[in-house]
Parts: structure tokens; sequence; C-alpha cells
């Protein structure tokens, strides 16, 4: 006997069935999997959309609805190129719609131990969008560089230390901005709080999150034809 | 692992290592074998060592089949638990598709020992599978269809007091198979890095293997209880031998394929433990009388292994005849081996068979070296594992003009293909729509590539070499990556080859002559796969554990 389609076991992705509740627990790496999926299916560079699914699994183990900004970052934009201008330290988007927090934070982190960095004095985001998607860069930054840094936005400043987590209520408050200028520049490490009170659970991400995440995710995704039907499984009947 | 190089208690096996340009070539790794550093191997070896204890605490099955069951591995420090749901499926149900939606048996391996609310709340999930959610106290997912065919005749010699016809056993080799194995996060299960600091889960893929091995225990005992419920006083339970050559199936297809190409620190972990263990060997002064004893059992049961092994596609049809054809050479030539004065000799077998055998025969040499060294070489097992997220970072401070060597000295087979001939992109990789699993396209005569998936790791590093041609040496790789971020993928993957040498597979992997089974079976043979019987350029079956021990044979100090 043959089969067209013979049985296919692996699948590359987890599918998400439709959910009663309005919010599901994901592991970090369906977290991290979800979002590089989307970031891609938005637009992003394969390089940037690893680094978006590094920063939503960062922000979701801190408790943080990280993948909802990212949604809200992703379906508002049209990414042009992902070409940062740096030009007297004032970053801003080649593109001037906004810049993207992805490519934003994966490249301050990439100037960590330049003169051009955010160690070596101020450095400004113009426009940034979803402000609260660039704290994980800093913060593995920080952790990798063993330094701290200010983030300051029109509403305040948060000090991400080494190894710390950040601020909950700055978190809280900057996932609700969609865009603002913001500055990142070296700080005084201050005295560690006690670090027995920080464990934090994950955070569940809501229903129209996960689908919104998963629309974009099936844009990297090509249609069935005929040929790609005949060429998946093997040739004869695996029952016996 | 360059950072531990100091740390070596070998260091004279450097210079007996193989080259990645001749390790990482799809041909060679498409004829690799398991060997004692397989992650099954490895397993067993642990638990036999550490004397875990295995029993079945809850067996609540019908004579039809239908129930749960709990299988128990008990070790020095913690417990786990295989949770088995066996079903009572319509023939016109089963099916090993990836969107079935019932199977013959369905499992979870659960972290600890299950109380009765966890076994209610699995009961409503694990059967759904994909459908359902699991949680982080469980480690993986799975399910698995009888073989029809042998699963009633087995069940029908049983009932009746006999033992199943050993052609038969031989002719499918398994009584379940299974069609997914899901890990590390999958469907709501915990992720690696809450389990990866455990001794017993550090090495890869032990979760899984611990949960193919009891769904192996629960298989046979299925059999027996079936048996006996039909035919009662009459039944005889299997025989230990019969037992013992039954495996657990797998049918794996695309989807594993581009696993070690998407975690490249890992597969360079696998290999290079692997390398460094042939090294070993090879700097060996001296062949001990009981190495060479273990190295001649370890032909004969290869030589069996390679009789049983059977394959109807036409590429592994003549990937066995070299096997059979070399294991008898081998054998011939250890008859006058090693010889007086040799300063290396096993570095000498190793050149002879370099020189006399097939790539299939090679490699077998290979897994055949190692398997009398367990002394020297088991340690290798702790290297395997990987620190991925440490490895994600780049480093931005890179200067273009290292970048550029780094490109020429590790990725020179790729520099060197003409992408402007259209037999060099004849395929691409791709996510279908409809499956959600990886597939290979025909460039040429499908759409779709231009949502083509970053396997072609091959084309991007040429791409990004060219996109370097104009740019300054003494610059930072940091700003041109502002200005080119669509080279990020790509430059990481080299950052990552330059601590890694044997980070990539050192072939165009979307050329026309690509087949992905030799991806497939690299990554199975480091799983401890036995029996690779391909059903296609792209789908494979293959056995795992079979003629190795159940667990109540290790507790009693059976293993082989």
């Amino acid at each position: 006997m043959t089969l067209p389609e013979a049985h296919d076991p692996t699948a590359s992705a987890t599918t998400y069935a439709a959910c009663p509740a309005d919010l599901t627990q994901l592991s970090r790496n369906e977290v991290e999997t979800l979002c590089l999926k989307a970031a891609r299916g938005a637009g992003l560079s394969w390089g940037l959309a690893e680094e978006a699914g590094f920063a939503i699994g960062w922000l979701t183990a801190q408790g943080v609805d990280g993948a909802t900004a990212l949604l809200a970052h992703l379906a508002g934009w049209a990414p042009a190129t992902g070409v940062i201008d740096t030009t007297n330290r004032l970053w801003r988007a080649a593109s001037h719609d906004g810049l993207c927090p992805i490519a934003a934070g994966a490249a301050l982190e990439d100037h960590a131990q330049l003169d051009a960095g955010p160690y070596h004095g101020g450095i400004g985001l113009q426009a940034l969008r979803h402000p609260l998607l660039v704290l994980p860069f800093l913060a593995r930054m920080a952790q990798a560089s063993q330094s701290a840094l200010a983030f300051g936005w029109s509403g305040g400043t948060v000090t991400i230390l080494p190894g710390r987590p950040i601020d909950p209520k700055a978190l809280l408050a900057l996932g609700q901005i969609a865009q603002d200028n913001i500055t990142v520049a070296p700080a005084a490490a201050i005295a560690p709080v006690d670090q027995t009170a920080t464990k934090t659970t994950p955070c569940a991400v809501p229903a129209a999150t996960l689908a919104g995440l998963n629309a974009l995710s099936m844009r990297t995704t090509v249609p069935a034809s005929e040929q790609s039907r005949r060429g998946a499984g093997g040739t004869t009947s695996d029952n016996d | 692992m360059t950072t531990c190089a100091n740390l070596n208690p070998f260091p004279d096996a450097a210079c007996f290592r193989r080259s990645p340009d001749q390790v990482m070539r799809l041909d060679r790794m498409g004829s690799a074998h398991p060997t004692r550093l397989s992650f099954l191997r490895q397993m067993l070896a642990r638990m036999q060592a550490e004397h875990w204890q295995f029993d079945r605490p809850l067996w609540q099955v019908d004579a039809k089949g239908v129930g749960r069951a709990v299988y128990r591995a008990k070790g020095p420090l913690r417990s786990y638990s295989l949770v088995a749901f066996a079903h009572d499926l319509p023939d016109e149900l089963r099916s090993d598709r990836v969107i079935a939606t019932a199977w013959d048996a369905t499992f979870a391996l659960f972290d600890g020992e299950p109380d009765a609310a966890d076994l209610d709340r699995l009961a409503a999930n694990v059967p759904l599978q994909e459908a359902g959610r699991v949680s982080p106290r469980e480690l993986t997912l799975s399910r698995a269809n009888r073989s029809v065919r042998l699963f009633a005749h087995v069940i029908d010699r049983l009932s009746q007091g006999l033992q199943p016809d050993p052609a038969e056993v031989a002719a499918v080799g398994y009584l379940m198979r299974t069609t997914a194995v899901y890990g590390t996060g999958k469907f709501g299960a915990a992720d690696r890095e809450a389990i990866e600091n455990r001794a017993e889960l550090a090495t890869p893929f032990q979760a899984e293997m611990l949960t193919v091995w009891l769904i192996r225990a629960f298989c046979a005992d299925l059999v027996d209880h079936l048996a006996a419920a039909k035919g009662g006083s009459r039944s005889v339970p299997l025989d230990a031998s019969t037992r013992r050559s039954l495996g657990v199936g797998n049918s794996t297809g695309l989807g594993m394929a581009p696993f070690l190409v998407r975690h490249p620190v890992l597969m360079n972990n696998w290999m290079m433990a692997r390398e460094e263990a042939l090294a070993r060997v090879r700097a060996q002064t001296l062949a001990h009388d009981t190495a060479l004893a273990g190295l001649h059992m370890a032909v004969q049961a290869a030589r069996q292994n390679a009789a049983l092994w059977h394959s109807q596609h036409p590429i592994q049809i003549g990937k066995l005849a070299d096997l059979r054809r070399d294991l008898e050479k081998i054998k011939d030539k250890l008859a006058l081996w090693p010889e007086a004065g040799q300063a290396h000799p096993w570095d000498a077998l190793w050149r002879w068979g370099e020189a006399a055998l097939t790539l299939e025969g090679q490699e077998a040499l290979l897994a055949l070296m190692l398997e009398p060294h367990g002394d020297l070489i088991d340690g290798l097992g702790e290297c395997m594992a990987a620190d991925e997220p440490a490895n994600q970072r780049i480093d931005g401070a890179m200067t273009i003009g290292t970048l550029r060597g780094i490109l020429a000295q590790h990725y020179d087979w790729a520099l060197g293909i003409d992408f402007d001939n259209p037999a060099n992109t004849a395929r691409f990789w791709y996510v279908s729509e409809e499956k959600l699993e990886p597939r290979l396209g025909d460039r040429h005569h499908e759409d779709g590539a231009a949502l083509e998936q970053p396997l072609c790791i091959a084309r991007l590093a040429k791409e990004l070499h060219a996109a370097l041609a104009t740019e300054d040496d003494a610059q930072p790789v940091a700003s041109f990556l502002l200005r080119h971020p669509e080279h990020r993928y790509a430059l990481r993957r080299a950052q990552i080859a330059a601590r890694h040498p044997f980070a990539e597979v050192r072939d165009n992997l979307i050329g026309a002559e690509i087949l992905p089974i030799d991806l497939m079976r690299c990554k199975l043979a480091f799983f401890g796969a036995s029996r690779f019987d391909p059903r296609s350029d792209k789908w494979v079956r293959i056995s795992l554990f079979q003629d190795l021990p159940y667990p109540h044979e290790l507790t009693a100090g059976v293993a082989s």
C-alpha cells in the first residue's frame, strides 16, 4: 500500500490549542520559539528575530508580559531595514518610523565594550518603540560587563544592576509605554538589596496575545502544495 | 571546550584528532554508528553504576488493554515516573501522522512520584497529546502505536502457551513505535534549564531516553497481560531472550533533520567528545589483553547486528553491503594485529581502516575501537551538554579583520561554492503551513523560497563574506551590524564556529544532491539508535534499546 503522505511524527513547532482559559502558561522554550517566529513573520531579520525570542523569554521569566508588548510593537510597525543611525550618540531609525526595541537593544549590547557604547557616556534612543523590550539586553549586558546602567524615560529612571532583578514597578510602568525618548547611561553600582525576596513566577500569556503572535508566526510558513505533501514522509506504510 | 583544554588529562591525544573538514561532511555523518558515548548507553551505564531501582507501583489495565500504569525509576537523589495511558484504538484511527488525534498508548515522564491528583490531571491531558497541556512537573510527552501484525501475533501465541515465531519477531523488531517524544518545554513541560544541573539529566536527551526505555517495559508487560486475559491458565509470558530482542520502534521524518544545524554548539560538543575519544584510543602506546578481548567481542556483536539489519532502500542496501564486507575485513585484520613493534597499535589499526574501508566501515571501526575503552573515554560523556544561551551573545568588539579571518579559516568549504550554479541552490528548507513541520522544497520548480528557513548556512556565510569586502578591517562588527542587521544570523554563527570547530556541517545543505537522512542518521547514532532503515531520502525507521537490558534486568546486573 502506498500512502501519499505517510505519518509525519515530528512537527517542528508547538501548536497551541484553543485554550478555554484567558491565560496560557507557556514554557520559556515555547515563549522563545513563538516570539522568534512572530518577529520573523513581522519582517525582522533572522538574527534579530532570535534576539526577540531571547528578550521575551527573559521578560516572561521575570513575571513580565513581554509577549503582549512584542505583539503591540510588531503589529503596529512596518519594518524598513532595521538600520540604525547613531550620529552624535543619538540613536534613531534610519527609516524615521520609530526605533525597533529589538534592533536597538541588540545594538546596545553589541557596543558594550566600545567607546561608542553606553558604558562610555549617555546614549539617546529617539522615538524608541515599546521601551520595555530593550531591558533584557541591558540586563544581559550589565551581567556580562559587571557594570550598572541607568535607563531613563520621560516618566522616571531605573538602575539595571549586574545579575539583579529590575524594579518591578519600573517594568510595570514601562509596559504601558508605546513610544518614548530614552537615555541609557553608565551608573554607579548601588548597594544590593536583599536578594532572597525576588523569586518570580513566569508570566502567563493572554489569549489575544497568543493568537496575535501565532498569526504573525504563520507568516513564516509555506502553504501546502501537492509536491510538498508527496515529499514529506515515507513512501510505504509503516503499519507492520 | 576550548577553554578547558589545559584540563585534558590526555594531552597526547591532540595530534591524533581528526579535522572538522574530514568529520563534518554529510556522507561521513550519514555513516555514523552508535557508540558507548551514545545517550541511551550513557543512561544505562549511569543507572547501573548508581544502582537505580525500578518498579511498577500502578497497573490498572483491563482485559481489553485499556487503563493506566506507572513505572518508577528511583535514583540516589530523585525518582522519575513514566505515566502510561493505554487505549482501545479502533484500527481506522491508527495513524503515525502528526495530525493523528488518538493513539494506542500515550505517556508522560513525571518528575518525581505522581499522586492521585497528578494522575487525574495527566489523564485529562496526556491522551490528547498536542491538544492538551502538561506542566513543569512533566519532562516529556509521548505516544506510541502498536505494530498491528506483531502485537496480535505475540498475544495470540502467548495465549496458547507458545512463544512467538522468531521470524515474525525479527521482521518487525518492536511491539510499539513511538511517533513523537516531546521534551524541553514542549506543550508546557519543564524547560531544559530547570533540569540541566541534575547529574542524571545533564547529558542531552536523558529524559527522552528514559521515557522510551520505560515504554519498552510497558509494551512487554502489556502483551503478557493481554495474553493472560485471553488464554487464562494456558498462557505463558514472553521469554527473556525474545523480550531482549525487541526494541521500541521510531519513525522519524524531516522534522529531525534541521536539529543539528539549529544547535551548532550542541553538535560541536557531541562531535568533539566522540572525536576526542577516538584520539585518546589512537594515542595508546599499548593494546592490552582486556582491550583486545573487548574489541573482538564488539566486532562479533557488530557482525551479528549487521546480519540482522535489513532495509529495502537502495542507498541503505548498498551501505549495508559495504558495512558487512568491511566488518569481515576488520575481523581478518584483527587476526594479524597488533603487530610487534608498533608504537601506537590502535593508531595503526585506524590508519589501516582509513585506507582499506568505506565510510561505513571506518565509522563502524570508530565505534568498535571505543567499545573496550570505557575507563579512558566515558568521562567525555559529561562534555556533551551545551550552554547555548551563553553562546548567543555577539562579541560586538570583534574587528572586521578578525571576522574575515574566521570566515577564511572555518568557512572555506562554503566560500568556494558557486551559488550562481542552479544545482547549488536547488533545494530550500521551509516550514509547511498545514503541518508546521520542516520540509525541503525544489527552489526552481516550487513556490515558497522567499520564506526559506536559515539552514542554507554555506550561502549565508558567503553572503556575509561578500558584504565585508568593502569594510575596514579595524572597525568593530558592532558598527557593521548597525548597517547590516540582515547578516546578524550568519555573523553569530561565525563567532560560534570560531570557538566550536565542529559547529557546522561542512556541506551545502541546499544543493541538489543533499540527503536529509544523513543528518538524521548522525543525530540518531548519538541517541544510540540501531538498525537505521530509511524509507525514503527524508524518512527513516529505527529501533531503540534493541538487545539491551530491561529495567528489572539492569537491577539484577544483566546489563551488556
